[in-house]
């Protein structure tokens, strides 16, 4: 780890702020920690920082995480940005995901995941143009967006926005079984693991999905 | 009184004079005996027994109630007969020893305070238990005159009890599932948080071991956060307590702030997601309630789930939510519990459906939470009210209690 890395943590709660400085201190990565997203804000429009890599909680008071990022990239402020969440925010996920999120983890975290995670940020910046475009080959997307039903293409634009299984069977008038069962032929059809790769897949497709 | 015209005329005078003291004498013979009757018919028509004795122990007064609650009327036999005649027992079968007897003791000048009685008789094959109050009757001024007892019939509000826990149980069934989204929501993120902490913590200390940069300092710092990051776990875990089925059927004097404080802590967490600004206007010292905490407490979660997602319609960063704990000023005081919000109203129309249960305007909710919540006030002796405030732009809900009284003899 070269000695100019240089992680920003942007979370409220003290203790997950302390601990986390302290594991990426122990691994030889320089930190910076603000309570919240103002004060980060008015840091940075001071004396803008070098590039590095953010951990920044979703929930906040005041500014959240999401108005954050919107602010980030307004101001073109070029931090790749790890998001941390809770159980259950994949809306705000998805959503900051479009936003230019590099990733998002779900506390409580595997450290040994999000310190791989955040030195392969640092090692290989993703391109700084923060549309949330990703780099995958787009003629491979595509076709295994084609293998995917109607039915199929219809669901996957539910999830990606976030909306819960539930809602999703009362607008298409199906069961949550049936919903379940289409989201695990996506996953398939499509190579994906996670909601984080659906995400990344239907940012890719752009205007075909 | 002089007269000087004479013996005749005086006599005339005289005779006039009583006829006007025996009128009036009857006068007021008639109107004690109204008064009597009158304070027979009220006493009557109490719904607790009411008996007087004299200072010899002989029924002075013994109203309806008394009868129906003891399973039989009054005797003239002597106070050192009536736990035999009446059947008068302790808990452990035994009968009551006559120095025992409430009215008894207050003849002798005390004063009794719900002293438990089994009372078993041909009447009462089966048992049944009273409260006795009892106090010294005073009609004179120097001494005791007799004394009074007021018999308060336990067994049916233990009834009642029974029946309030069991209507109370179905609502609180219902209750928690429309609930428990959210709470696990606040509950999980109370105990992932300081989890999440407590792994960072041992990761660095491992690292920090491996390149031999851990000082015994540093380790007992670390030792110290961890330790008390798995003290917050435990508090975290409060919320889900509250919606268990061991959070409490217990009926008692209940502190509504406190009430208010709990639901509030188990919506943090939607609270803090939606960005919504809480402010809290909090009456101290304001009466108890009786009735179940956690019940009440999920009356109140549910009023401000209501508004929480009432608010989330809301684009603006301008989500208000007032809660305000109060007492209403006029004669009977009730308590009341009011959560507003400046979300977008509800339109009069579907008033009337509001509290009809899975009656709802949003996507992801059951629709059950204002008819819970309503159960739940009703279980009370209260209610919930909607109230819309054009001027102010806020929507209330109010759960309305009675406030408990002091019960005294």
């Amino acid at each position: 780890m070269s000695s100019t890395a240089q992680v920003y943590i942007v979370d409220d709660d003290t203790d997950v702020r302390d601990s986390l400085t302290l594991l990426l201190e122990s691994v030889g990565i320089e930190v910076t920690a603000y309570a919240n997203a103002d004060s980060f804000l008015q840091e940075y429009r001071r004396q803008p920082k070098k590039p590095g890599c953010m951990l920044l909680d979703v929930r906040m008071p005041g500014l959240s995480g999401i108005a954050l990022l919107e602010e980030m990239q307004s101001e073109a402020i070029g931090i790749p940005v790890i998001m941390l969440t809770g159980h259950g925010d994949i809306p705000m996920s998805v959503q900051a995901m479009k936003l230019g999120a590099v990733d998002f983890v779900t506390k409580p975290f595997n450290t040994q995941k999000l310190l791989d995670l955040v030195q392969d940020v640092l090692r290989n910046p993703p391109n700084q143009n923060r549309t949330g475009k990703t780099d995958l080959d787009p003629h491979t997307t595509h076709q295994r967006w084609q293998t995917l039903t109607p039915r199929e293409q219809e669901v996957f634009t539910y999830i990606v926005s976030g909306i819960s299984n539930k809602v999703i069977g009362i607008d298409l008038g199906i069961s949550i079984r049936t919903v379940e069962t289409h989201r695990a032929r996506i996953m398939e059809k499509l190579e994906a693991r996670t909601l984080v790769d659906l995400v990344r897949l239907s940012m890719s497709f752009g205007d075909s999905a | 009184m002089t007269d000087k015209k004479g013996q005749p005329e005086r006599d005339d005078e005289s005779e006039a004079m009583m006829s006007t003291y025996v009128r009036q004498l009857e006068e007021s013979r008639k109107e004690l005996t109204r008064e009597r009757g009158l304070l027979h018919t009220m006493l009557d028509q109490a719904g607790d027994g009411v008996v007087a004795v004299d200072v010899q122990g002989r029924f002075l007064h013994w109203n309806r109630r008394a009868t129906e609650i003891l399973g039989m009327g009054p005797s003239d036999l002597p106070p050192e007969n009536w736990p035999g005649h009446y059947g008068l027992y302790h808990s452990s079968n035994k009968l009551l020893n006559p120095d025992e007897l409430p009215l008894v003791r207050a003849m002798r000048g005390e004063t009794v305070h719900g002293q438990e009685i089994m009372v078993r008789n041909r009447g009462n094959p089966d048992g049944h238990w009273i409260a006795v109050y009892a106090r010294p009757l005073n009609i004179g001024e120097h001494h005791a005159d007799g004394a009074i007892a007021l018999l308060v019939d336990v067994e049916e509000n233990r009834q009642q009890q029974q029946l309030f826990q069991l209507q109370s149980s179905e609502q609180n069934k219902i209750g928690r599932l429309a609930l428990i989204g959210q709470v696990v929501d606040t509950a999980t993120h109370n105990l992932s948080q300081p989890l999440a902490a407590i792994a960072n913590y041992t990761a660095a200390a491992i690292q920090l071991r491996s390149t031999g940069r851990l000082d015994d300092r540093r380790l007992d710092e670390i030792l110290s956060h961890i330790s008390r990051l798995a003290e917050r776990g435990a508090q975290g875990l409060e919320a889900l307590r509250a919606l268990s089925r061991r959070g409490g059927r217990s009926y008692g004097k209940v502190d509504i702030n406190a009430v208010v404080q709990a639901a509030l802590s188990l919506l943090e967490e939607s609270i803090k997601a939606r960005e919504i600004k809480v402010e809290q206007q909090l009456t101290p010292e304001l009466p108890e309630v009786t009735g179940n905490s956690a019940e009440l407490q999920q009356a109140v979660a549910h009023l401000l789930l209501n508004a929480i997602e009432a608010l989330a319609a809301r684009r603006d960063e301008k989500r208000r939510l007032i809660l305000t704990t109060k007492r209403t000023t006029d004669r009977d005081g009730r308590v009341r519990i009011e959560v507003a919000d400046n979300g977008p109203g509800i339109s009069t129309e579907l008033y009337d459906s509001l509290f009809e249960p899975w009656f709802t305007t949003k996507p992801e909710a059951l629709g059950l939470g204002l008819s819970v919540a309503r159960g739940i006030a009703q279980t009370h002796q209260g209610d919930v009210i909607m109230e819309t405030h054009e001027e102010e732009g806020l929507t209330r809900f109010t759960i309305e209690l009675p406030a408990t009284e002091e019960k005294d003899v």
